[in-house]
């Protein structure tokens, strides 16, 4: 009870603090985010450039902070209002409205009802476009309302124009190149900045942000000038008319934030940025009559219609859309990669193997002899001995087979949707092409996913067509039906539930490989043919040990070399299920996720030496394995753990190559109450070998308590030992 | 060619033989080699009688018993029933296929924590476990199979004093359609005093159920009798989890399948009798699957599988050392293996071949061992070609229960050698010398003193 009390006392006294912090954060991230970034340094440049001429700031913040309190009045989603989406809106009406007009108390009135305005139009493309269309809004509703304020403002003679932020123009210029200094007030031009000392904040926030950033950025700004001054356009409209950002943008959002970073998406991101400036051209020459600024449409359209495109493909391709979880191009990279490398893509149905025991693929996915065609997706297994004999004695008949009667189990939760039960088995050699199936079960995993399992066993079906079946569940045996000279089961999935369906690309989930000399757990993946698979079996007290449930905390003390500390781990979960580790008190995280089956651990961020840092190293996975002679391979997120040079040369190159890899290998002990998971961590040359990652870490996990110890080794030599406070 | 065996003419009475279903042929048999190792060599090099397992055949008849069960249920453990076979090299095969360790008394559980097998990876059963060993097997988390009510006080005890709570599991007995049938070995299921004991158990709060455990007899040629054991078992665990909450990690089912040896009243052959291990599978994870344990609290099944694992992979090699006709005519002949080191003789027909047929009339024979006593008998009856003074034989399947129970009784005990899966012969146990025996020995000193007079 005691250190209950103790923890609740810490945790709500660091909440007040987390919720001022968080508020910032979201002012912040308003400003930030025009360049696509939540970063605190980053936001606080951008503020400072806007603040050059403090009016014009202020013009903005005010802008912003009208539209957060308006979308608060019109009881908007709070968490569309903490990711500064109306924020950031209102903060570019304010900023293109305190270009032009001078601050007084008409033109508070002006922006007041512009702000207005803003959240409507906000409110109302959000949604339409969450539901109908599914590409990012971006600042649109900025720009409708700029204009929609511009226009009106011409027939109110009481909102007075102004030449403060003209003034400024030219403050910080003639020290560099005409064209860099050209690119550099382009990027403040994003934020109604003329001066090239904003533009220099604003490129120093973008650098501190990303640097493949600041690289799309010249690529964009290169590509859409070039494209300009070929077509012979007019020089003004770059210098006086600023459309240059919209290039910038258009390669920022396109080379790396809604497409993954890749040489691909780098040549996009020069054709968009090229496309932007014909945007741009016809913007400004359709606009002159009503005397409007093109200001970010030219960027909007185009990052619109590309992003429209890519979603719109049935099959990914080398440019992958990333739409829902966005960071800067290399943090986009990095998770892509190791999400690809680590985990089933989520299009990719996934389904238990339908069998106890070993079993041999005998006709994997695309086999030589029936898995062709629109029924290429499937896999036959049979029951082999150890000399590779599939009978006892000499194979005349069906019992003599070792997989005739062994039962099949449902791979997944459904309904059975269909059941054929009365065929006869054949006697061995022969085949019933009549009924190529077989006896058969079609179970529907809902959506459009069913499987179907084959060849069954005469009158051994036991479910009927409407039962609800649970994954593991018995559903039938093996038998010599249908298609079929040996007894053998035939698995596939398809996308609907008639007998002789398509097969569709499925794989399998948590089993168990077994080679000549080793086995290896495989969390998902496609067996071959030839290879000899196992369900994994749970263990409960792995399942118990290895837990790390919400609202839980644990306190450990380490101890390094002489030094000793304190860190504490709190485990949380979001509405929606998505669930990390935090370290009390900084920003030190480790998402992951667990399930009745394993834990692993998706990203980390936070600094490299942290225990949290070694526990994702030394538990990058765990499965709940029944057996513990089985190891399993896993490649951890390089970057966190790489010293910040390292770091940066890892980053630049990720697009092209993977310089710095980690590869771990990890096995498991039990007894009664506890699980022991040793990790060997392979490290590439590229690490030196004083570096901060272990050769091998050790976690314990305890029966109710989750992670009880961590233990580093280099060699023998045990480097780090951290145990948790009672 | 090979010159026939000189035989003592004498006159026989020439049979057909009574007609049956197998026909009249009884084959002339003979077996040369073990694993692809003359039979001769090893008695050259190791002398007769040898004990000679296969290493070969003990893996394969392990895998083929954990492939039939684990085909049709998700958890399986087999447990090495020590009292089959306890020679360490043996041991060590089966603990390195996956096998745990079931042991019946402190000796057998000192055996295997020798052989480095954690406590909590023993079966501890038996009818008597002297309270220090039950304690220390409580302490190292050993699966205690408490099999009377004395031995369940004593464990409360022990908790008690220990100030800890334990998983202990209890022996079950009960009617599986069989005869004999055994109810001497736990508690009974059919009339209530299993789930008696569970609940006692329960309640005492000082220990937990964490299994339960029956052994319905030995060489069960009746697959469906462990059907039946095993449902009853799943019945039991569930009205236990209904009546407590807590459910049981294992259900053991024993051991007890036959092997492929032939019982003296069987009238088949076992190789052809008994039933297939698939069978036992097939009867005992249908009931398990079908008793309806939910998907997060599917017991383990335990087996206890001794016999049926090892007794193919068990043979003796022994010579012969005399021929004769017994007063009746018949023929007999006297080897250098007798009962004393053949114990399964008193049960089995065991397969008699010899290593070479030089031609010569197949004939009933009595094989006699070398015991000055009128019981050992290893075959009273076999078909033989005739065979000279040191000519070898191999009996077969000998592996299981004749090297735990064998006696030191006139005869001294033979070596033991194990053929490995390359080829390679290693001898696991030396021949007895009579220090062997004598060393333990005390005799009075006023005893010595008198027989140095002499």
């Amino acid at each position: 009870m005691q250190t209950n009390n103790q923890t609740d006392t810490g945790r709500s006294g660091g909440g007040a603090a987390y919720r001022v912090t968080k508020v910032a954060r979201s002012l912040l991230s308003a400003y930030s985010q025009i360049y696509f970034s939540t970063r605190v340094v980053t936001g606080l440049l951008f503020v400072a450039a806007t603040f050059v001429v403090p009016r014009h700031g202020a013009a903005g913040l005010s802008g912003m902070l009208l539209s957060n309190l308006w979308a608060r009045l019109l009881g908007r989603p709070d968490d569309h209002i903490e990711d500064g989406y109306y924020g950031f809106n209102g903060l570019l009406v304010g900023l293109a409205l305190g270009l032009y007009y001078r601050y007084s108390l008409q033109f508070a009135l002006l922006l007041l009802v512009s702000t207005f305005l803003t959240v409507i139009i906000a409110a109302v493309m959000r949604s339409l476009s969450e539901r109908y269309i599914g590409v990012p809004v971006l600042s649109l509703p900025f720009v409708w309302v700029t204009w929609i304020a511009l226009l009106a403002a011409r027939r109110f003679s009481a909102v007075e124009l102004t030449i403060d932020t003209v003034l400024v123009s030219g403050w910080g210029g003639g020290y560099l190149p005409v064209i860099v200094e050209l690119y550099v007030r382009s990027l403040g031009a994003a934020f109604f900045q003329l001066s090239v000392l904003s533009g220099g904040l604003v490129f120093l926030g973008l650098l501190w942000f990303s640097r493949w950033a600041v690289i799309l950025s010249v690529i964009g700004f290169a590509s859409g000038y070039a494209t300009y001054a070929a077509l012979g356009g007019t020089a003004t409209d770059l210098t006086a008319e600023f459309v240059g950002f919209n290039f910038i943008l258009t390669a920022i959002a396109l080379g790396g934030v809604f497409i993954i970073l890749r040489p691909e998406s780098m040549l996009l991101a020069a054709a968009a940025a090229s496309l932007s400036a014909l945007l741009s051209a016809a913007l400004l020459a359709f606009l002159q009559p009503f005397g409007l600024p093109v200001v970010a449409m030219p960027f909007i359209a185009a990052t619109q219609l590309v992003l429209l495109t890519l979603l719109f493909r049935t099959s990914g391709g080398k440019l992958e859309t990333n739409v829902t979880e966005l960071d800067s191009p290399e943090k986009n990279l990095t998770r892509s990669l190791y999400r690809k490398r680590r985990y089933p893509d989520p299009s990719v149905p996934v389904v238990f193997v339908p069998v106890m025991g070993r079993w041999v693929v005998t006709q994997g996915p695309g086999g030589e002899l029936t898995h062709k065609g629109l029924w290429s997706h499937a896999w036959d297994f049979e029951v082999h001995d150890e000399e590779g004999r599939t009978h006892r004695n000499a194979g005349n008949a069906r019992e003599d087979y070792l997989a005739y009667r062994a039962p099949v189990l449902a791979p997944a939760d459904g309904r059975v949707v269909r059941v054929v039960n009365h065929l006869d088995d054949n006697p061995i050699g022969e085949v019933d092409t009549k009924s190529n199936w077989g006896n058969l079960v079609i179970i529907w995993h809902f959506g459009d996913v069913f499987s179907t399992m084959c060849h069954l066993l005469k009158q051994s079906v036991t479910v009927k067509e409407g039962d609800l079946v649970t994954a593991g569940q018995p559903i039938a045996k093996v038998g010599n039906s249908g298609r079929s000279p040996v007894p053998h089961l035939h698995f596939h999935l398809q996308r609907s539930g008639e007998i002789g369906a398509p097969t569709t690309h499925s794989e399998l989930l948590h089993y168990i490989e077994i080679g000549q000399k080793r086995e290896d757990y495989i969390t998902h993946g496609v067996p071959q043919k030839g290879q000899v698979i196992s369900r994994m079996d749970v263990s409960d007290t792995a399942r118990r040990a290895v837990t790390l449930a919400p609202g839980r905390s644990w306190r450990f003390r380490i101890r390094e070399g002489n030094s000793e500390r304190i860190e504490t781990w709190l485990s949380e979960i979001d509405p929606v299920g998505n669930r990390k580790l935090r370290v009390d008190g900084c920003r030190i995280e480790a998402s992951f996720f667990a399930d009745n089956h394993y834990t692993t651990m998706l990203d980390f961020t936070g600094s490299r030496r942290s225990l949290l840092g070694l526990f994702y190293l030394g538990a990058p996975r765990v499965p709940y394995l029944e057996s513990d002679k089985i190891p399993w391979s896993d490649t951890p997120a390089v970057s966190p753990f790489l010293p910040g040079p390292k770091r940066l040369i890892h980053e630049m190159a990720l697009p092209f190559v993977e310089v710095g890899r980690l590869k771990t290998r990890s096995t498991m002990t039990r007894n009664a109450h506890t699980v022991t998971v040793s990790t060997r961590i392979a490290r590439n040359a590229f690490f030196s070998n004083n570096g901060s990652v272990p050769d091998r870490i050790e976690v314990v996990f305890t029966v109710g308590e989750g992670p009880t110890s961590l233990r580093c080794f280099r060699g023998d030599l045990e480097t780090l030992k951290a145990e948790l406070v009672v | 060619m090979t010159k026939q065996a000189y035989e003592k003419p004498t006159i026989i009475k020439h049979t057909g033989g009574l007609a049956n279903k197998f026909g009249r042929g009884i084959s002339r048999r003979t077996l040369s080699r073990i694993d692809g190792i003359p039979v001769t060599s090893l008695i050259e090099e190791h002398g007769s009688p040898l004990f000679v397992f296969s290493e070969h055949r003990i893996r394969q008849r392990y895998r083929e018993a954990y492939r039939a069960f684990s085909l049709r249920y998700p958890k399986v453990q087999f447990s090495w029933s020590y009292k089959t076979n306890y020679l360490d090299a043996i041991c060590r095969i089966y603990h390195d296929e996956g096998s745990w360790a079931e042991v019946v008394s402190e000796m057998e559980y000192e055996m295997a924590r020798r052989l480095g097998i954690p406590g909590d990876k023993i079966l501890f059963n038996g009818p008597y476990k002297p309270k220090p060993a039950l304690a220390r097997a409580l302490d190292e988390g050993a699966k205690v199979h408490l099999d009377h009510y004395e031995e369940l006080y004593q464990a409360e005890q022990i908790a008690k004093e220990h100030g800890k709570k334990y998983p202990v599991s209890i022996r079950v007995n009960m009617d599986t359609g069989i005869h004999p049938r055994w109810d001497r070995f736990g508690f009974n299921y059919d009339n209530g005093e299993a789930l008696d004991a569970a609940l006692r158990l329960h309640t005492g709060g000082h220990l937990y159920l964490d299994g339960l455990h029956c052994h319905i007899g030995t060489f069960i040629l009746e697959p469906d009798a462990y059907r039946q054991a095993a449902s009853k078992l799943a019945a039991l665990a569930k009205e236990v989890r209904n009546k407590t909450g807590m459910p049981i990690s294992y259900i053991d089912v024993g051991g007890g399948f036959a092997s492929r040896s032939t019982l003296h009243e069987q009238y088949a052959p076992g190789t052809d009798s008994s039933p297939p291990i698939d069978d036992y599978a097939e009867a005992v994870t249908s009931a398990l699957l079908e008793a309806g344990f939910g998907a997060d609290e599917m017991p383990t099944l335990m087996l206890e599988t001794g016999r049926a694992l090892i007794d193919d992979a068990g043979f003796m090699l022994t010579r012969v050392v005399g021929n004769k006709r017994l007063a009746d005519g018949r023929r007999a002949m006297v080897i250098d293996a007798g009962v004393n080191v053949l114990f399964t003789s008193f049960w089995y027909r065991h397969d008699v071949l010899p290593v070479i047929d030089r031609g010569g009339m197949l004939e009933e024979t009595v094989v006699y061992g070398p015991l000055c006593m009128n019981i050992d008998i290893v075959r009273p009856s076999v078909h033989l070609p005739p065979l000279e003074v040191d000519d070898a034989l191999v009996i077969r399947p000998v592996g299981a229960y004749n090297v735990t129970q064998w006696m030191q009784f006139i005869r001294l005990r033979p070596k033991v050698v194990l053929i490995g899966t390359e080829g390679q012969v290693d001898l696991i146990r030396e021949a007895e010398t009579v220090d062997t025996i004598k060393h333990l020995e005390k005799t009075p000193p006023r005893l010595s003193a008198r027989s140095a007079d002499e």
